[in-house]
């Protein structure tokens, strides 16, 4: 054996950095967040992948890697997991998708540009499904624009990841003139992506 | 009182008279602790952390999701009966659940660092690194397997060798056009027998040619296109690459494929023997077909305990094949990668360097003149001797004369053995062992390889603690300081509910206690801030968590506010001059040293060389400890020069 | 880090009000950078770092290219041996200098621990200097685009991005396709609620005030990409990932990118086998180098200059090879890790170009080698960077008794040049190591 050079190999991927900062927190990842959506939105059985929403063909071309860019696990650690300008903005283009095909559930009768499909409405839970629709149904109207139907909403996506005080301020910003005579497809889309951009329910 | 507290107060009282009776001269040690045999009453949990509803809420949908592998509360499921359980009995409830046993799987897999992404596919069926990893998923199974049977241990996370655990047969891949359009278990029975059929014309070539080197049968028949169906018939390519290089099975021949070997008994009856072997895989591939065998959790895993049915030396171990990938012994780490793998993953233990004397009786060329390598090597080196037998895709080499490493290169095997030979008056023959520390020779163990290396893990006290310094991170973060005194005291609970529960009842009393903690609860954790501390501990001018139950435990004999040997006071934390927080720490004339000045110091003592500085003097501290504290001071001496204000609890 | 080797960013269109901006001017000084990395170990003896077959013929070093090497001399008659294989790159030599006898760290010769010294000047990892280039002001919303997994502990690499080409085409594909529609008053809203995160002390606000960060640079950024090229889908994948990064640098997304190049086969050649492949290794890694610098050198950036003339590059390995195996025949053997000695290839922006600076010794059989070369080579299989002069620029003809790392061309002077050369603080310096001195700046090579 040589040890004319000592031979170290490979200790610095096992040694963790002396070197590091403080940190902040990250993302749970691409996959815990879909499995979260899965879980609120989606029945019993019900497959969900939020990725769709960045690559509308991954079904049939596959994950061409977009949605490791939110956070994945590889060598056993979460890399990825950082908020970063390209994530937030990949981020921000799947949850607006959502919202919009939410929407899209809210206005089946009316004439929708096209958009990305994630789920049919069979599909949802009827929890999700009440939620969504109370708004869909009435809003600006009725029981549609009013406290409980936005709680619902909120804990149907976001559930208790964040306090309280974000859904106030949620609700209130909801229930606020800029939405006053919105029509619901409207509504939902921006309730929606508000909620789901709250990092409450993006981070870990 | 609870029993931390009885047992601070014990401690303490011990470690003040003999400060008292020796000017801490004496070596001192806590009492050793004999859990008692209590009957099984409710394991003590720590108190339930005050939170309003919403918060309650959200800590369930959390702890949900951590013991279910990810699947937090569905719509409907978080009732008002739900809601009044207290959180212990929340947590039982989940447990009931059979996801839990993915949660633990999940979280063995992340105590290897092997953690994946998802443990399932698409389809719902466990993914390979589940598979390749038989103490994790036998650890987790323990979970499901009737209580005083070998299987319900959760500590089998810490074997070596294991049963196979079977994984279901996928699709085989045929390239022979016959077997174009016919039914998978078929085929799958087609190309195995194929395989057979090829070892019997080696048998009757090895006949008929008696003079046939092995390396020339291995070539006809590995490069024949019936030798490579074996990894096509869909069943686990991890394990059949490991049947085919086990010994007593079909090792004989990839050693005669990539380094020397003559069986005693002949080719033909070598060969003979592996067409035997191979007969029970076929069996077990006609009874475990698709649509016999499908595993939707942990219940349904089958197991073969492949070793003692075929009767062979080499069992399954948890480094298969597959492991090579990850931990490759080049020619040039000579296995120490490995050993590093072992060390952090089993030991938590990072290498970093922290200069260790270098004894004669280790002294080996250049170690003896460089301490600072010595500093890493004194551990590394021992653990990858644990590996001297184990070589190219983790192959058992003990019967080849020649050692071949994973990026082909070959060497004398005894000669690549021969560094760990212990010296002659040693009363060892191998110099292969985890050692702890090379001023106290006493605490080193040694073994003479793998084997030896994890039945010692298995009893070692810092495998204990890592698993729970592990099961911190994995359930509360990574990154975040937790109290040393806080970690030893999961440890010690963990070891008695073994002794006295076992292990399954005990792990999950872990696991309830940090689901439980502040940290976890809380949501917006500091970094530094360590927000479980033992019971019984006063924060009150606390030197900073991470380091306080560890200077308290080595230190505080002779540096305290009574014994401020060397005028240092290492009990407490207070403002110094420059405005931040640090020691109380004086010069001859009672004048306080500047911050910096006390730091270096506790690094200088800390990493030297000389016995008769270093500190604790002439006492044995835990080289995680050393490390914890010497990296700390590290920290607290950069920001004491910075001129940060230091050392926030 | 472990990075995910994926795709590339082709246009994203995103009609937004608020990522309809126009992309922000890079500036009249813009400075982008290119690290190139070959992991595994180059063998600087087949490219500008060359042994004559005298020596193979004494069964010093392995040579399976099996020619004389040609001398490569600067226009101050500093020469190197080079080989047929550097051919290629003898359009560019004025647009690059070649480093010789570049010391990585003589205590480890393992892959993690030279690439962690590479990256991050620390043997155990910490922090990468790429992304140090970016910060300050004019920072750009990525740190760097990389292509290729590399094998370092780095721990500030949140703002590396890791995209490739089939990734950036179904983004943009996705937002061509159904271009987002999303009023103000949400983004807005959104960001309001990350800053009000973002208050407190602990883990959860800064990472909120990290994706406020993030989100506040996203429309730039969606505006930025969407006026990316399309991307060649007959182009090869390096071909692919160049252009993209090219886009990337002239829309403003990164001043950097880090490219680790796959190559057909290992460059960690201890096999003989492997090591037998060299020059089939080297042309690719010519190739490769060549199209980097080709593409930089046609892409015009405004209407005088290039993106080779706005653009520093550094070329290097994790270390280099020993020149052969003991006990193995010379025309069968291997080659092993070698930290006394690489070839880093530095040039663009700002470096003085077409000059050859270094060497290593052991470039005779008869040479009498340094007795610290003696201890740290007991086997006389490596070759080891002569002592280099920092102040004069120049090799030093002594033989020192002991090592120094100060005596030697390192590869921290290197990245310190880089830190001088960006404008980077002193403090981000590196050192030769724990309780070493901080390694000079090359100043001899900052035009």
């Amino acid at each position: 054996m040589n040890f004319g050079i000592i031979t170290l190999a490979t200790v610095g991927l096992l040694t963790s950095s002396l070197f590091a900062p403080v940190c902040e927190a990250g993302y749970r990842g691409y996959y815990l967040t879909n499995e979260m959506l899965k879980t609120r939105l989606m029945k019993e059985g019900t497959g969900f992948a939020l990725g769709i929403y960045l690559n509308p063909k991954l079904a049939t071309d596959g994950d061409t890697g977009l949605s490791e860019l939110l956070g994945i696990y590889s060598g056993g650690r979460l890399v990825n997991g950082e908020p970063n300008g390209v994530n937030m903005l990949l981020w921000y283009v799947a949850m607006s998708g959502l919202a919009r095909d939410m929407a899209r559930i809210c206005e089946l009768d009316a004439v929708a540009p096209p958009m990305i499909v994630g789920f049919a409405k069979a599909e949802m839970n009827e929890s999700f499904s009440q939620a969504l629709g109370a708004l869909c149904v009435a809003w600006p109207h009725g029981r549609a624009r009013t406290e409980p139907a936005l709680l619902n909403f909120w804990l149907a996506l976001v559930s208790f990841d964040a306090p309280m005080e974000e859904f106030e301020v949620w609700r209130d910003f909801l229930m606020s003139p800029t939405f006053a005579a919105a029509p619901a497809g409207i509504l939902v889309e921006a309730a929606a992506t508000s909620a789901l951009m709250n990092p409450g329910f993006l981070l870990e | 009182m609870s029993r931390i507290a009885s047992r601070t107060i014990i401690w303490v009282t011990w470690v003040g008279v003999l400060t008292l009776a020796s000017g801490c001269e004496k070596a001192v040690r806590p009492p050793n602790r004999i859990p008692a045999l209590e009957s099984p009453a409710a394991a003590e949990l720590p108190p339930e952390v005050p939170m309003s509803e919403w918060d309650k809420k959200r800590w369930i949908d959390r702890t949900a999701r951590k013991l279910r592998a990810g699947t937090g509360l569905k719509p409907g499921e978080l009732t008002v009966e739900l809601l009044a359980l207290s959180q212990s009995q929340i947590i039982d409830r989940l447990m009931n659940d059979d996801r839990f046993g993915d949660a633990v799987l999940d979280f063995n897999l992340y105590f290897l660092g092997l953690k994946p992404d998802s443990l399932r596919s698409r389809d719902g069926s466990f993914t390979y690194v589940v598979w390749d990893t038989p103490n994790a998923l036998g650890s987790a199974m323990s979970l499901f397997a009737k209580p005083g049977t070998p299987g319900a241990d959760y500590l089998n996370l810490f074997d070596l060798k294991h049963p196979y655990y079977i994984r279901p047969l996928t699709r085989p891949r045929s390239e022979n056009a016959e077997d174009a359009g016919k039914p998978d278990d078929e085929v799958r029975i087609t190309m195995l027998n194929r395989y057979q059929n090829e070892i019997d014309e080696l048998i009757t070539y090895a006949e008929r040619n008696p003079t046939v080197t092995g390396g020339e049968l291995a070539r006809r028949f590995f490069l024949s296109p019936g030798g490579s169906d074996w990894f096509y018939t869909g069943m686990d390519v991890g394990f059949m690459i490991w049947a085919q290089q086990a010994r007593d099975w079909m090792g004989s021949l990839v050693l005669a494929f990539y380094a020397e070997f003559t069986p005693s008994h002949g080719w033909p009856a070598e060969l003979r023997a592996i067409r035997a072997r191979n007969e029970p895989v076929i069996a077990l591939v006609k009874r475990l077909t698709a649509e016999k065998y499908a595993v939707r959790t942990l219940r349904d895993v089958q197991s073969w305990d492949v070793a003692r049915e075929l009767q062979l030396r080499d069992g399954w171990t948890m480094f298969n094949p597959i492991y090579a990938q990850h931990l490759a012994g080049s020619s040039t780490n000579f296995n120490r990668k490995r050993a590093a793998f072992v060390l952090k993953r089993f030991f938590c233990d990072d290498l970093i360097p922290i200069n260790v004397s270098a004894p004669a009786d280790h002294a080996r060329g250049r170690h003896a003149s460089e301490p600072s390598c010595q500093s890493c090597h004194y551990k590394l080196d021992p653990m990858a001797g644990a590996f001297r037998n184990i070589g190219f895709n983790m192959m058992n080499l003990s019967d080849s004369p020649v050692f071949t490493f994973d990026d082909k290169v070959k060497v004398n095997k005894a000669a690549f053995q021969q560094s760990w030979l212990a010296q002659p008056r040693s009363g060892r023959t191998w110099d292969i062992g985890y050692v702890r520390s090379t001023d106290h020779p006493d605490r080193n163990v040694y073994f003479d390889d793998l084997d030896g290396l994890f039945a010692f893990i298995r009893k070692a006290p810092e495998a204990r603690r890592c698993l729970m310094r592990r099961m911190f991170e994995y359930t509360v973060g990574e990154n975040q300081a937790v109290d040393a005194g806080y970690l030893d005291d999961l440890t010690e609970r963990f070891n008695d509910e073994t002794l006295i529960r076992g292990s399954v009842p005990a792990i999950k009393l872990a696991m309830k206690r940090v689901l439980m903690s502040r940290a976890f609860s809380e949501r917006d954790r500091q970094s530094d801030r360590c927000y479980d501390l033992p019971a019984g501990v006063n924060p009150q001018d606390r030197p900073p968590c991470r380091v306080a139950y560890l200077l308290d435990k080595n230190c505080t004999a002779c540096h305290s506010s009574s014994s401020m040997k060397g005028n240092l006071d290492l009990s407490r934390w207070v403002k110094n001059a420059d405005g931040g927080m640090g020691f109380v720490h004086m010069d001859g004339n009672g004048n306080p040293l500047p911050r910096a000045v006390t730091f270096q110091a506790l690094i200088d003592r800390l990493d030297t060389t000389d016995e008769t500085a270093r500190m604790p003097l002439n006492r044995y501290m835990p080289s995680h400890e050393r490390t914890e504290t010497y990296v700390w001071a590290q920290e607290a001496l950069r920001q004491a020069v910075v001129g940060r204000r230091g050392g926030r609890r | 880090m472990k990075a995910i080797p994926v795709a590339g960013v082709g246009t994203l269109l995103l009609t937004h009000p608020w990522m309809a901006f126009s992309a922000p001017k890079l500036g009249p000084d813009p400075h982008f950078f290119v690290q190139i990395y070959f992991e595994g170990g180059m063998d600087p003896s087949y490219l500008f770092d060359a042994r004559p077959l005298a020596m193979t013929q004494a069964g010093k070093i392995a040579n399976y290219l099996g020619e004389e090497p040609a001398a490569w001399t600067d226009a101050a008659g500093r020469t190197t041996w080079a080989t047929s294989l550097t051919d290629p790159l003898k359009p560019y030599r004025d647009r690059f200098t070649i480093l010789n006898g570049v010391v990585m760290t003589a205590a480890f010769d393992g892959h993690e621990q030279n690439a962690n010294y590479l990256f991050a000047g620390d043997p155990f990892g910490g922090e990468a200097f790429v992304p140090h280039l970016n910060a300050g002001s004019g920072r750009r919303p990525v740190d760097a685009l990389q292509a290729g997994s590399i094998g370092a502990t780095l721990t500030n690499v949140g703002g590396i991005v890791p995209m490739g080409p089939s990734a950036a085409e179904s983004l943009a594909k996705r937002l061509r396709e159904y271009p987002i529609q999303s009023g103000d008053p949400v983004f807005d809203f959104v960001k309001g609620r990350l800053a009000a995160n973002g208050r407190g002390p602990g883990r959860f606000s800064s990472a909120s005030r990290a994706m406020l960060s993030g989100l506040e640079g996203a429309p730039a950024l969606a505006a930025m990409v969407r006026e990316i090229s399309n991307l060649d889908p007959a182009a090869t994948p390096d071909r692919q990932f160049v252009g993209l990064m090219l886009d990337f640098f002239k829309q403003g997304v990164t001043p950097s990118a880090i490219i680790r190049f796959q190559l057909s086969s290992v460059l960690d050649t201890h096999a003989p086998s492997d090591a037998k492949k060299q020059p089939a290794l080297n042309r690719q890694i010519v190739e490769k180098i060549a199209l980097v610098l080709k593409s930089l050198s046609e892409t015009p950036y405004d209407g005088q200059r290039n993106f080779l003339d706005v653009t520093t590059f550094m070329i290097s390995s994790e270390f280099g090879r020993t020149f052969r195996q003991i006990g193995k025949p010379i025309d069968d053997t291997g080659t092993d890790h070698n930290p006394l000695c690489q070839t880093v290839l530095i040039g663009g922006k700002g470096i003085k170009n077409g000059m050859v600076i270094g060497a290593s010794d052991f470039q005779s059989t008869d040479e009498t080698l340094s007795p610290t070369h003696a201890m740290l080579d007991a086997e006389s299989i490596r070759a080891m960077g002569r002592p280099f002069d920092h102040r004069q620029f120049t090799t030093r003809p002594d033989l020192p008794a002991t090592y120094k790392p100060s005596d030697y061309l390192n590869l921290a002077s290197v990245v310190n040049t880089l830190y001088r050369l960006y404008n980077k603080p002193d403090t981000l310096h590196r050192t030769y190591g724990r309780n070493e001195p901080t390694a000079p700046v090359l100043n001899g090579l900052l035009s």
